[in-house]
């Protein structure tokens, strides 16, 4: 009997170390966010109730397969939407907008991926942003993909790429390394619009209650067919400069972040050129981040956009308080004002201005569920 | 005042603000410290022993592997350490608690850590 008993534990533990061996788990993950929202749209004032505030709607599938050794496929799904109608986010032709992709990790070597993924730009603003880069309300994204006549040619820094190649260094004593290359793409929303081939490159250092991150990315030109154009635009080859950091002293993280995105010469006679929409354009942003207790954060920035060359600038200030009810859950509310001086018609991310140097005022109370 | 004395004014109260707001955060625990056991330090002492205890923490969890800090707040009085903010999974939140009861010095560890993005 106690042999037979010996052979089924010997035989249970041969099964536990073969699944181990081969072990691979899926994880279902997504954040559910409302908000409803009083703007002052030059004088116009409305509510409305919106989707992604604290942190864009979504849900995804990531996964991992140990394949020993230290190497692991990877691989993660995300799907975005809005939470308050049920549409997709931003691109109702994809279904994994906000990232798809798949690859190998090692712990000593770092990870290389392929896909739709976070560009290392990106990945350095991140820390820097007290309004965590969100696609709707952290003023530094919007100041980013704000559309501007002045800059319409001169390419955003849009967060993710797709037909990627991404590498990310292992954490090297606070230093972690990223580079990118993607291919050109094609996409049909918001507008029709070919984008050219992509390099980044990028550092961040985090250590001591600092962080610091550079990065460097250069967009190859492409095309876009707006509205109101008398044909495609020209989209000029674009460099990145990205400058981030942070400092921790007690319950306050101080955050700074610097962007500026600087087009190619538009060739004469075309269309960026004619319609003077090639401006570089710089955007500068300061704020913090203070832990006031355990589930209370408030976060604060100043910031200002500001096309080169000609007068069109955004200063603008944001305010923020988050309080977690748990873990997963939690009740947040955002006040701002945004002044547009010159032809400036920047608001916040998918609002568009009633008309050029209009000041946008904004606040919403909103709840965010993780699952 | 032109704009860019608006945006320095707005910045330097920006900085008082975070300033007082940290200051008057670290006020209690150091009037706490000495009467939690370390009779012999004085007030200022603890306090230096408090925030070096804090960086230490913070700098052990910037070097571990597989944790995202970049949201992580630590506090830290008299050895009793607290993790605030936010991390992308459970198993970080776990990771994050481990990893800062193993730093020397550190007899306890309060983990408030919630879950973010990244």
């Amino acid at each position: 009997m106690r042999y037979v008993r010996r052979g089924i534990c010997g035989a249970a533990l041969l099964c536990v170390a073969g699944s181990a061996a081969a072990q691979s788990s899926v994880t279902l993950y997504g954040v559910v966010d409302v908000f409803g929202q009083y703007l002052n749209n030059g004088g116009n004032a409305s509510f409305s109730e919106r989707s992604g505030g604290n942190t864009g709607s979504m849900f995804g599938l990531k996964g991992t397969e140990d394949l020993g050794g230290g190497l692991k496929a990877i691989f993660d799904l995300e799907n975005g939407f809005t939470a308050n109608n049920g549409s997709f986010f931003a691109d109702s032709t994809a279904m994994f907008y906000r990232q798809s992709w798949v690859g190998l990790s090692n712990e000593k070597y770092g990870q290389l991926t392929f896909g739709r993924q976070y560009q290392p730009s990106f990945w350095i603003v991140y820390p820097a942003d007290p309004f965590r880069a969100d696609e709707l309300l952290a003023p530094a994204a919007s100041g980013v993909l704000t559309p501007d006549r002045n800059t319409l040619a001169t390419q955003n820094l849009t967060g993710r790429t797709s037909n990627s190649i991404f590498y990310r260094s292992p954490n090297m004593g606070g230093v972690q390394l990223y580079a990118m290359y993607g291919l050109s793409a094609t996409v049909t929303q918001p507008v029709p619009q070919t984008t050219g081939n992509m390099l980044d490159v990028a550092a961040s250092y985090t250590g001591y209650g600092l962080y610091a991150g550079l990065g460097y990315q250069y967009m190859h030109p492409g095309t876009a067919t707006y509205p109101g154009l008398p044909g495609p635009l020209n989209l000029l080859g674009t460099e990145h400069f990205t400058a981030a950091l942070a400092y921790r002293i007690g319950i306050v993280n101080l955050q700074a972040l610097y962007v500026y995105s600087k087009p190619k010469d538009a060739a004469p006679h075309s269309l960026a050129a004619l319609a003077g929409a090639d401006h570089p354009y710089s955007l500068a942003s300061f704020g913090a981040t203070i832990q006031a207790t355990s589930v209370d954060t408030v976060e604060v920035a100043i910031q200002e956009r500001n096309a080169r060359g000609v007068h069109d600038n955004t200063p603008g200030f944001e305010i923020g308080y988050d309080h977690n009810l748990s873990k997963r859950t939690t009740v947040y509310m955002r006040a701002g004002y945004m002044k547009n001086n010159g032809s400036a018609t920047m608001s916040w991310s998918g609002v568009t201005v009633t008309g050029q140097g209009t000041s946008q005022t904004l606040a919403v109370i909103g709840m965010t569920h993780r699952f | 005042m032109n704009r860019n004395q608006v945006t320095c004014l707005a910045i330097g109260t920006l900085i008082a603000l975070a300033v007082s707001v940290a200051q008057a955060q670290s006020a209690p625990s150091a009037s706490a410290a000495p009467a939690a056991g370390a009779a012999s330090m004085s007030a200022k002492e603890a306090r230096a022993a408090n925030r070096r205890l804090q960086k230490d923490v913070l700098h052990v969890l910037a070097r571990t592997k597989g944790l995202s800090v970049s949201n992580i707040t630590v506090r830290a009085n008299d050895g009793a350490v607290t993790l605030e903010g936010a991390v992308p999974d459970q198993a970080q939140i776990e990771l994050a608690g481990q990893a800062a009861a193993n730093v020397p010095g550190v007899k306890s560890v309060k983990n408030a850590l919630a879950l973010s993005t990244f």
